[in-house]
């Protein structure tokens, strides 16, 4: 089975490999979720739900489907 | 003078507002309400021999929208008939964050408009000890590349030089870069529809094969020819979306080699460490409530000061026109009507300026998009959307700007379901109304434990409203049925000291627009209601006047009880006096009888017109201030009876139907613009009103 960001652990590296979603997939790309971009898991949101993610120089939000569709490597 | 058009455009958080500031100073405005560059700002400058006209899009991250704002955008640069159309861009990039915002900046130079790019937030960049090499990317990229500082308003002559050459040499024909490569499908359609329109661009057909469905544009008969051109080649719309985006970010990988030494990271480890706290688990949300508390107690005591003088400054000007102007009835309009119907408006500026002062604050310092990320998923459970916190913050104060800030909502449903509940969050209108009828409930001097009872009072009905605006936005989730996909996706940007220049030119924005939006209509109403008050068919009011003198003559009175007798029974005779005896019969269950029904119907236009209605009634003359008001409505007997008016169960009936019913008609107005319908300001009407008579009816007959 492939992994997602959803697999990642508080503090685990990944890099992007694909989307498996292909509706949510432009608004993915314009954020800055590129293939090969490298993606940390810093913490979950207070109420659950959410996931807050570091990338290379900038921070997102998203919600644990919209991270259930970006198959990654775990480093 | 040539007169230029130029447009601003930009990623969100790239600093857009701050250069439009720099450019325009105060030669600016908003032809609509505002929300944080969610409208169109325009302001114009002088370079040379040219006149500029600046306009400012909102922020757009791609021209595959995702939300209303860059559907906007999109519509603008595909139409070059658009009178917006601009003759020049300026790009603003944060520099920090180059590659991500180069996406939009490479489909615009493919749109071959002339293009400038400014590398913003260079301050930031340089201070981490990165470097750039603008000239490389100059001559990669194929347009001028200028770098800037706009919260210290640097590198702003350099845009204006640039923007001037750059003007200079519009008429010199354009040679597209022609960044992206189109597949042979998207080559095949393109062609058709750049041929068949006369584009003299392939992408922007390429675009319009996208996009046909929602450019506002385009006549039926151009959707259905592109729709045949889109058919016969299998022109794939999300899959080319997607090849053209990751294309692009390809090529800007490209670009940037060499252009950008040692990548920044000082900032973003503030941020991250600031984040700990502000995001954290179970401190995150605690530190929100505290901040939202703060806000709510300096709105109230702060407020208060400046709103006396307001008031006592209109009521000396009211006093001032009495005796200087003949006694006649432009006097009375001008001191009842339109006088007391300015000082209704003035009276709030304080509140609201101390509520966007702070909002203005969050959002500047990007502390807001925390907010949206954190209760984004129990917001979801009510049918709404992160960013639907925003608004119901703003609610708070105004309605009207909150509704204007769900256009970053890219979902209809969310988005509509926030319109609709929104005004049930209690706005600063609803405060002189509560401050009245609480002090009638709740004795001054009642403490529980070392909180003042009013005041705990207070946040009850801040809970209720709160607690109702999330019920109601629960029912509608069920109701209202959509196919769209919700989305949360947010950036949250590197915090930033605030920078006041811009929050104040915010803040004097949302001013004005309170004042002039919703201030037009108090105005009207109050003059309407003044004429209504003042008028009745023919001669029934000196009819009333007469018998209410003798009725006098038997009664024990000083002059201005009698006074206020007189004027009481005129009342009733006048047109409004009938108007509220034919819905008594309609509002009795509620505990209302006819005064309270004129009441009623005058603040369907704007709750705070209540306090003002009510000393007309009780005919308590000249400056209507708070206390008076209630002073005179405490004494107040339920007619034929020697029982208080407003006891426990009326007042109590009274303060639920106010916190409930759709008593604004700014805001109805807005939500008929926002949903572009008549039918959702029809059922937000009629629902809040349903749900009013149901709230008061069932708290006058348990307590009564």
């Amino acid at each position: 089975m492939k992994s997602t960001i959803l697999d990642l652990k508080i503090g685990q590296y990944a890099l992007i490999k694909q989307f498996a979603d292909f509706e949510a997939t432009c608004k993915l790309l314009t954020m800055g979720l590129v293939p090969n971009a490298k993606v940390e898991l810093i913490r979950k949101a207070p109420l659950g739900g959410a996931l807050y993610i570091k990338m290379n120089n900038h921070i997102i939000g998203m919600r644990e489907v919209e991270a259930a569709s970006v198959e990654i490597d775990i480093l | 003078m040539k007169s230029i058009k130029v447009a601003l455009i930009g990623n969100p958080n790239a600093g857009k507002s701050t250069i439009f500031n720099d450019l325009t100073g105060l030669r600016q405005k908003t032809a609509n309400f505002p929300g944080v560059t969610v409208d169109k700002k325009t302001g114009s400058f002088n370079i040379g021999a040219s006149h500029i006209d600046l306009l400012d899009l909102p922020g757009t991250y791609s021209l595959f929208p995702n939300s209303k704002d860059e559907k906007l955008v999109g519509n603008i640069l595909c139409n070059p008939m658009h009178a917006d159309f601009p003759d020049v861009i300026i790009y603003v990039a944060d520099v920090n964050q180059l590659e991500r915002h180069l996406l939009l900046a490479t489909q615009i130079i493919d749109l071959n408009i002339p293009v400038i790019l400014a590398l913003n937030m260079i301050d930031l960049f340089n201070q981490n000890g990165n470097t750039i090499d603008t000239e490389l990317l100059q001559k990669k990229l194929g347009i001028p590349v200028i770098v800037t500082d706009a919260r210290h308003n640097i590198g702003i002559d350099e845009l204006k030089k640039t923007l001037l050459s750059t003007v200079d040499k519009i008429s010199d024909s354009f040679q597209p870069a022609n960044i992206y490569p189109f597949n042979s499908i998207e080559k095949a359609t393109a062609d058709l529809v750049n041929k068949h329109f006369h584009l003299n661009n392939t992408y922007r057909a390429k675009l319009w094969a996208h996009h046909h469905n929602w450019l506002d544009f385009l006549k039926i008969a151009d959707v259905i020819q592109i729709k045949s051109f889109v058919g016969e080649s299998k022109f794939e719309d999300i899959r080319f979306q997607i090849d053209e985006t990751m294309a692009r970010f390809a090529h800007i990988q490209r670009i940037m080699q060499g252009v950008v030494k040692s990548p920044l990271t000082k900032q973003l480890d503030i941020t991250l460490k600031l984040d700990k706290i502000l995001t954290h688990r179970y401190i995150g949300p605690f530190i929100f409530f505290g901040l939202m508390f703060i806000l709510f107690q300096s709105i109230f005591s702060w407020a208060e000061t400046p709103m006396t003088w307001i008031e006592d400054g209109f009521s000396l000007l009211g006093e001032f026109a009495k005796n200087h102007m003949p006694a006649a009835w432009f006097t009375d309009l001008l001191i009842d009507g339109l006088l007391a119907g300015l000082s209704g408006v003035m009276v709030f500026i304080p509140q609201i300026a101390i509520l966007f002062l702070f909002l203005g604050l969050l959002e500047e310092s990007g502390y807001m998009s925390r907010v949206v990320y954190m209760f984004d998923h129990i917001m979801q459970k009510v049918g709404l959307n992160g960013r639907s916190m925003v608004a119901l913050i703003s609610s708070g104060a105004c309605a009207i700007p909150a509704i204007m800030s769900t256009r970053t909502i890219s979902n209809w449903k969310e988005r509509l379901i926030t319109i609709m509940v929104a005004p049930i969050i209690p706005c600063s209108a609803r405060i002189p109304v509560y401050t009245v009828l609480i002090a009638l409930m709740v004795p001054h001097d009642k403490h529980i434990g070392p909180f003042n009872a009013q005041g705990i009072a207070f946040m009850l009905l801040y809970i209720l409203g709160i607690a109702m605006s999330l019920a109601v936005a629960f029912i509608l989730k069920l109701l209202v049925k959509t196919d769209e996909r919700s989305y949360l996706m947010i950036e949250l940007p590197h915090y930033k000291r605030p920078l006041w220049s811009n929050v104040f030119l915010e803040l004097k924005e949302k001013i004005f627009s309170f004042v002039f939006g919703a201030g037009k209509v108090i105005i009207v109403i109050s003059i309407v209601l003044w004429f209504l008050a003042s008028f009745g068919p023919q001669g029934n009011i000196e009819a009333a006047s007469k018998n209410a003198m003798l009725e006098l003559s038997t009664m024990s009175k000083d002059s201005t009880q009698q006074k206020a007798y007189i004027q009481s029974k005129k009342l009733e005779a006048s047109y409004a006096g009938i108007i509220g005896k034919t819905i008594e019969p309609a509002i009795q269950p509620l505990g209302f009888d006819w005064k309270i029904g004129i009441a009623l119907i005058t603040s369907f236009a704007a709750r705070e017109v209540f306090v003002g209605t009510m000393a007309t009634i009780y005919s308590i003359g000249g400056d209507a201030e708070e206390s008076s008001v209630r002073e005179r409505m405490s004494i107040e007997q339920r007619s034929g009876t020697i029982k208080p008016m407003y006891d426990f169960a009326t007042s109590l009936s009274l303060i639920i139907f106010y916190a409930f019913a759709m008593q604004c008609m700014s805001t109805l107005a807005i939500t008929k613009k926002e949903t572009n319908s008549w039918k959702w300001p029809i059922i937000q009407f009629l629902g809040l009103t349903v749900l009013a008579y149901l709230g008061s009816w069932l708290a006058y007959q348990i307590f009564s």
